[in-house]
């Protein structure tokens, strides 16, 4: 009895809840050591934007350089339609992976704003420059994700408090406005790429980064609804001000010199990409640890699947895959046609040879073989004995065969290799981008830019490592269809076609082109509209229902 | 006066004299009152002396008394009465309603049960569910009108029910299952309780009743009362022991749903040409036939189960010791379940009563051998796969289907098991204050220790590469205290009874363990998950992960049950609760209630009515509350997140990993109920009927929350609000009763309906309020086999829990796709198309007794509800099928009247989910034997379970989950063989 009485009359005490090992923000930051350990959790959220589910899958597999149709036998990929609305522009505001990208990208910018806040309170207590570059990190990696929601979304609730303040929607020239505004401000303060930091700053936003995604938003500022009237941007009254501004954020990177051309294509994208000195900023990869699992992603995973989305289901023995290749996302006929055949190495492979001849190509075409000696085929057992050879034609979107279409190669396979996931890098922007956005600007303007980029090695060797003879001329159509033998599945694509109207209103395999523009911009998800009790509102051309 | 009393102790020696001294035989006959028949064994006591004897086989008895004495004449669910002696006398006992005897745990003590005035249900153990249980609630399943109890699944390494006490008042899922409270101890664990040690278990079902356990009433109460020694008054008999056992055969039930080898080869022409099967040859002509789900189990499991128990008791000293053991095999291959536990009570009483101690140890251990094949791969493997393939490394056959594996590889290629101890112990004293009767002290302290350790290993020639060689281990604690004072007083006086008790409660838990500790690349297979470091060199496979947390709840409570001569009655009690697990403005609760009861039948005016043996009516109110389901729910704290590339290493990162709610308090419930306790003609008729309404606010729930401004997409916080209501019939009937006969017969049956009246309502975040608009929720998400996270139900306002939203399909057209109803607008119309709360749940018991000879049956059904059949939808027939198809649409799909598999949801899919069922059929004989020094009586009997199911439910059992609140009647999972048991069993009292 009595020491219950004594229990109860530390009552307060005792039912303070006893936490073990979870420190709050305010212990981990009182040591400025870990003020990296808290900032460095702004980038997790970029993990998920590579997946199949998230803005990479959405961006890739609804312009013309992907689809994923169902193959037979079997019924592979069918998913119920899930794809082919991707694939053919039929979605809907339910598709999972509009709300996959909605949260993840807004809970990254909410995850910078609230970081930002916490580096407010010990600001004092920080050396001011290292709290000057994080706190510019922090806003110009805010700016990433939400250029990933504008891209997709247009009208977003933008925001750069951290309170729990209802936040409207912003017109798309609004946020326009923002994230200039933050890129112009915040990129001088931070680093410039040189040889000596470039390990350092690996995977991190850098000026070259800033400039480079800033480019992007002026370039494609019209494509955005921005016009000069309502942009806001002192000295912006024309249109080419946008390609004015956009070319001297090229320059900025030009100028650097923190960045080359590489010698060969694919040094961006091996198992080792981050000795590339062309990627201006990738997503860094860690094949060997397990999957992060964040309850609300059953289907997202932050781990890199690129080849094992695109392989076929034999590559998996001709190359001791560590894990059996899924057999789906591929490129169409049409987009394959804009390579030179057995010339420009961006594109598919002799498709005779198959493994026996396809290192060094962008894209897998022909038979998969037993091993590297072997003249055997692999065969699909059960999908009715079917031979592996892979082909660029694509049945349909409903009836393919297991080998329809060509697969990515770029990404160096991990033969034989010890991961489940790939260890490449993913490349998010790269030099290349950054010389045909400069030629772009310039071409629209009548820059004489143009011209000296035209004469320019690093500009011709984009050309000539693929094979394929420098420009002499480059006007603008064909510059659309070299930036996607480029950027292939770089989440460029879709952008592009928009810039230059072939998005909606283009047609390709199985898509036909659209009656108006509405698809330019993806629905806002449904739940979300659920959840602002009315305060957001869908984008014009989509119905929400359940 | 002093003259009187005086005169009146003379009076009353010498009569004494004088009645010794005219002492004479005095027999006579003891009848029963409804039938004539003898009552043998009926006792014969001189009222105020120890002179007493029994009836013999025809009811008669002869005893030394003086004529006109005072006998009592008592036998065991007989009225005793006390009459005057004379000779040739006989006595006609009526039965007593043994209901109305019966004592009845209301938690924190007792009360007789026609004082009680909640809504209580009691089940003794002679009224238990016959069959091999999984655990204790199997005792009660479709015994008591509104706790519906459900099991999906016949593997017994799960030995979980679906537990729900009057349908959905919550939307918690993992809390919203009943505090279970074994001896006075709160447990969320009761596998440990063999259902050979229960002597009873009662049900508190409304809010008066349960708001005693205040916090974690919400969702009702189970009491568990073990068994324990022999009463007091049998000092001297020799101990009692007691042994049962038995043996179970389960089979199969052989019908999933799914086509057989052959009638998948012949698909194309049993769907007159619609589908066109992938028939697999291995490239050398080969074909196969393989029926997977024969392949991946036994063709019959065995369960055997023995339980020893033995009593005694000896001068102020009982006790009683039971060990039981179980072997369970499992269908599955390679599965099964030992268990053993050890359970010890005591009662001891010192200095002349004043102090009472009252002892519980119980022990269990178990080992689970799980099932590493998966019987969902089974069911839907293409059947023309081979088993075997000589060309993989494994040896077997491996399908290239996304989420495709073959099980039988899995079940010789996988190992995983799981062991646990589980220990619990109290101590109880009471003082009894003998200076002052009826004034009671009582301490109690109670510790439970449970610890599982789990691991798997895979070998290194599975398939998947990534797995093979890889072993895993987890070690999980939970060390959990709790302690009690209370004092109560028992009293009466002129009419007036009153007990009332008040005290204090501390309970903390602790769980600490290992939760992860994986790795691979060992040297050979026989390093299993042994040596767990023996991995890869460079630990580059190497995880591990360790947790530990606590909570802890509070509580000081009080009750007072009062009544005037038994007709009267009323009850309060209050409890108030802290619980850890809420913000710093929130932790205490405060949970009210107040009951009330008019015992009809005592009323002077119902006098004459012979009819009416008794008749009550009682209305009770209470608050009751639900912790929240987890820790640190209102805390801002860091966890480490994902990792991040600096100065060219990885380093951890550190962020928040939910909404914290720092306002995050107690969800209450505010019930009201009343009800009517009734036993007519000679108890012939007897039962409950009972009617509320609850009414629970401030719901707990993770709502879905915009982000921005919020972090994450759910916040665990208190907005909605649900209502339910809902009727309880349970009439017992003795429709036979003779001296060789008896028939009983039992129904019970429960009504219920919930609305969800609001979803939106203020959160605090980040120091400010916001007002959460928020109306509906998609749940009922079905994933199998390619359907896209389809939703199926919505939790909405103004709707019920389990309500499904889809399209009403009106027809199949030519090309085997849906027609749906369409809108005004020409769309395919969205709308309710049905619901998965059954609108009436049954059972209905009968009980033949023909001398040593009885014979019990239990059906049990739900009416009126709808089921999702997923395994229909997500493995409907498609044009190329790869995987096994369900075939119910195959033929239909031939002649135009079903569909190919749809991608989007339709009532097409949604069937009856009434049934039917004989649950159990028993048979059992009894001899009882003369005294002698051996054995006192021997039972022997025969069970059938799950002996037939009446429905139109096309799937492979309708008796599904509908207590989930997101996933309510979808019958996704249940790919584990149903099954039919026959068990033989015998208990011998010796």
């Amino acid at each position: 009895m009595a020491a219950v009485a004594v229990l109860f009359s530390g009552c307060k005490d005792m039912l303070e809840e006893e936490v073990y090992g979870q420190p709050t923000a305010e212990e981990l930051l009182a040591n400025e050591e870990n003020v990296a350990k808290v900032v460095g959790q702004a980038y997790s959220e970029v993990k998920w934007l590579h997946d199949h589910w998230g803005y990479w899958g959405i961006n890739t597999i609804s312009s013309d350089e992907c689809v994923n149709p169902v193959r037979n036998p079997g019924s592979d990929w069918n998913d119920d339609g899930y794809w082919k609305g991707f694939n053919d522009h039929s979605w809907t505001a339910n598709d999972m992976s509009f709300e996959f990208v909605w949260q993840y990208s807004n809970a990254g910018a909410v995850l910078c704003n609230k970081i930002l806040s916490q580096l407010k309170g010990i600001e004092n207590s920080m050396d001011s420059a290292v709290y000057k570059r994080f706190t510019a990190e922090l806003k110009v990696l805010r700016c990433y994700y939400y250029y990933t929601l504008f891209d997709a979304f247009g009208r977003i609730p933008y925001q750069e408090d951290y309170s729990a303040d209802r936040v409207p929607q912003s017109e798309t020239w609004e946020v326009w406005n923002k994230l200039v505004t933050t890129l112009e401000a915040e990129a001088p303060n931070l680093p410039v790429i040189t040889d000596d930091n470039r390990a350092e700053n690996y995977g991190r936003c850098s000026q070259g980064m800033a400039y480079t995604l800033l480019a992007r938003l002026y370039l494609n500022a019209l494509s955005f609804g921005v016009t000069p009237t309502n942009c806001g941007i002192a000295g912006i009254t024309s249109d080419n001000d946008f390609y004015q501004k956009a070319l001297t954020a090229c320059k900025k990177v030009i100028d650097s010199h923190s960045y080359i051309i590489e010698d060969d294509f694919f040094t961006n994208f091996k198992i080792n990409n981050e000795n590339s000195r062309e990627n201006i900023f990738v997503i860094v990869e860690d094949g060997n640890a397990s999957f992060d699992y964040r309850d609300v992603a059953g289907k997202l995973s932050n781990k890199l699947r690129i080849t094992m989305l695109t392989l076929n289901y034999t590559h998996q023995q001709c190359w001791g895959l560590k894990e059996k290749p899924w057999n789906g996302f591929c490129a169409p006929e049409d987009f394959l046609d804009k390579y030179a055949y057995g010339v420009d190495h961006r594109g598919p492979c002799d498709s005779t040879l198959g493994t026996h001849g396809c290192d060094g190509w962008g894209w897998f075409l022909g038979p998969v073989y037993k091993d590297e000696m072997s003249m055997d085929t692999l065969v699909m057992t059960d999908k009715g004995n079917l031979k592996a050879v892979m082909r660029k034609h694509v049945a349909s979107l409903d009836n393919a065969t297991h080998n329809d279409g060509a697969r990515l190669l770029k990404y160096e396979v991990a033969k034989n290799g010890v991961n489940k996931y790939c260890d490449n890098d993913f490349v998010l922007f790269r030099y290349a981008d950054v010389l045909y956005m400069a030629y772009e600007a310039a071409y629209r303007l009548g820059d004489g830019y143009a011209a000296t980029l035209l004469a320019d090695p690093d500009f011709q060797l984009i050309r000539t490592r693929a094979g394929v003879p420098a420009y002499s001329s480059l006007d603008l159509d064909e510059l659309l269809d070299e930036r996607g033998r480029e950027f292939a599945w770089e989440m460029v694509r879709r952008r592009d076609l928009i810039r230059f109207n072939k998005y909606s209103k283009g047609s390709w395999n199985f898509k036909p082109a659209a009656a108006d523009n509405h698809c330019d911009w993806f629905p806002i998800p449904r739940k979300m509209i659920e959840t602002s009790g009315g305060m957001w509102t869908q984008n014009p051309g989509y119905e929400t229902d359940m | 006066m002093m003259k009187n009393k005086t005169l009146s102790l003379c009076l009353t020696a010498l009569m004494l004299v004088f009645a010794t001294a005219l002492k004479a035989q005095i027999t006579g006959t003891v009848l029963e009152a409804a039938t004539g028949e003898p009552v043998i064994g009926a006792a014969i006591l001189q009222v105020g002396t120890t002179n007493g004897t029994v009836t013999d086989f025809d009811g008669n008895f002869s005893i030394k008394v003086s004529e006109g004495t005072q006998l009592q004449v008592s036998y065991m669910g007989f009225e005793t009465q006390t009459v005057k002696a004379h000779n040739g006398m006989v006595v006609r006992l009526a039965e007593s309603s043994h209901q109305l005897q019966e004592v009845v745990a209301i938690g924190y003590g007792s009360q007789k049960k026609k004082e009680v005035t909640g809504s209580v249900a009691s089940v003794k153990a002679e009224d238990f569910n016959a069959g091999a249980k999984a655990n204790p609630v199997g005792l009660l399943q479709g015994k008591v009108a509104g706790l519906n109890i459900s099991r999906t699944t016949s593997d017994p390494t799960s030995t979980g029910y679906n537990i729900q006490i009057r349908g959905f008042s919550t939307l918690s899922g993992s809390a919203a299952k009943p505090l279970y409270i074994v001896d006075g101890i709160p447990t969320d664990n009761i596998d440990n309780v063999a259902p050979e040690d229960i002597a009873s278990m009662d049900v508190l079902k409304d809010g008066s009743a349960a708001a005693i356990y205040g916090t974690r009433g919400n969702n009702g109460v189970i009491l568990i009362t073990t068994k324990r020694g022999q009463a007091e008054g049998n000092e001297g008999a020799k101990l009692t022991t007691e042994y049962s056992g038995y043996v179970t055969v389960s089979a199969p039930r052989t019908n999933t749903g799914f086509a057989t080898p052959e009638e998948y080869r012949n698909l194309e022409t049993l769907s007159g040409g619609k589908i066109k099967p992938v028939i697999f040859d291995d490239g050398s002509g080969n074909t196969y036939n393989t029926n997977w789900m024969s392949a991946a189990m036994k063709s019959a499991a065995v369960i055997t189960n023995h339980n020893l128990a033995i009593s005694g008791v000896a001068k102020n000293f009982s006790y009683r010791g039971s060990l039981n053991y179980k072997y369970a095999e499992g269908l599955a291959l390679n599965t099964n379940r030992n268990e053993i536990i050890a359970k010890f009570a005591a009662d001891q009483k010192a200095f002349d009563g004043w102090l009472k101690l009252q002892y519980d140890f119980s022990y269990m251990h178990y080992k689970n051998n799980y099932d590493c094949g998966d019987f969902k791969q089974a069911a839907t493997l293409n059947p023309t796969y081979p088993i075997y393939d000589a060309n993989n490394k494994s040896g077997y056959f491996e399908p290239n289907g996304s989420g495709q594996s073959n099980p039988i590889e899995a079940t010789n290629l996988k190992e995983s098991n799981g062991t646990g101890n589980y220990f619990r112990g109290s101590i109880k004293a009471t003082v009894d204050v003998k200076a002052a009767p009826g004034l009671k002290f009582n301490v109690l302290a109670a510790l439970e220790e449970g610890d599982n350790q789990s691991a798997w290993y895979n070998s290194q020639l599975y398939h998947d590469k990534e797995s093979a060689g890889m072993a895993h281990r987890e070690s999980h604690t939970s060390f959990k205290q709790l302690y009690e004072a209370t004092v109560d007083y028992v009293g009466s006086w002129e009419g007036h009874n009153l007990s009332a008790i008040a005290g204090f409660s501390y309970q903390h838990e602790l769980y600490d363990g290992i939760s992860d500790l994986t790795n691979s690349g060992f040297p050979t297979d026989n390093y299993k998950y042994y040596s767990m470091g023996d991995g890869l060199t460079d630990k580059s496979k190497l995880t591990v992960a360790t947790y530990r947390n606590s909570n802890v709840l509070a509580s000081g409570f009080a009750r007072v049950n009062y009544n005037y001569l038994e007709r009267y009655l009323i009850s309060a009690s209050i409890r108030a609760e802290g619980s850890s697990r809420f913000g710093d403005n929130h932790k205490w609760g405060w949970f009210p209630a107040v009951s009330a009861g008019w015992r009809i039948s005592g009323e002077s005016f119902m006098s004459d009515a012979d009819w009416c043996n008794d008749l009550k009516l009682r209305a009770g109110f209470g608050i009751t509350g639900n912790n929240a389901g987890g820790n640190l729910l209102s805390k801002q704290l860091l966890s480490q997140g994902g990792t991040f590339w600096y100065n060219g290493a990885w380093i951890a990162t550190y962020g928040v990993s939910r909404n914290a709610n720092p306002d995050l308090r107690w969800e209450k419930k505010y019930e009201y109920n009343v009800g009517i306790d009734y036993s007519f003609l000679n108890n012939r008729l007897s039962g409950t009927i009972d009617l509320y309404y609850r009414d629970t606010k401030d719901l707990l729930w993770d709502y879905d929350v915009p982000t921005p401004p919020f972090l994450f997409g759910t916040m665990t916080a208190n907005c909605g609000e649900i209502v339910s209501k809902g009727l309880e019939v349970a009439i017992t009937g003795v429709p036979v009763k003779t001296k060789d006969w008896e028939w009983t017969s039992t129904w019970t049956m429960a009504f219920n309906d919930n609305k969800i009246k609001k979803l939106s309502g203020q959160v605090t975040w980040e120091g400010q309020t916001y007002d959460l608009e928020y109306s509906e929720k998609l749940v009922g998400g079905v994933g199998e086999n390619g359907l896209m996270g389809v939703n199926t139900q919505k939790i909405v306002e103004g709707e019920s829990i389990g309500t499904f939203y889809g399209y009403h399909c009106i027809g199949v057209n030519t090309a085997g796709g849906l027609v749906y109803e369409k809108d005004e607008n020409g769309k395919n119309k969205l709308q309710k198309i049905g619901n998965a709360q059954p609108i009436m749940t049954y059972g209905w018991n009968n009980t033949i007794k023909w001398k040593n000879l009885d014979i019990s049956i239990f059906f049990r059904g739900v009416v009126g509800n709808d089921v999702l059949n997923v395994k229909r939808w997500a493995y409907g027939p498609q044009k190329s099928q790869g995987l096994n198809v369900f075939m119910k649409d195959v033929e239909g799909l031939a002649n135009g009247t079903a569909a190919y598999r749809q991608g989007v949801f339709s009532d097409y899919y949604l069937e009856d989910g009434s049934y039917l069922k004989l649950d159990n059929i028993t048979v059992g004989y009894t001899w009882r034997f003369r005294e002698n020094k051996y054995i006192q009586s021997c039972r022997l009997y025969g069970t059938a379970e799950n002996v037939f199911t009446i429905t139109s439910y096309s799937g492979i059992d309708p008796e599904v989950n509908t207590m989930s609140v997101d996933n309510a009647g979808i019958d996704s999972s249940g790919f584990y063989p149903s099954v039919t048991n026959v068990m033989v069993g015998v208990n011998l009292i010796f």
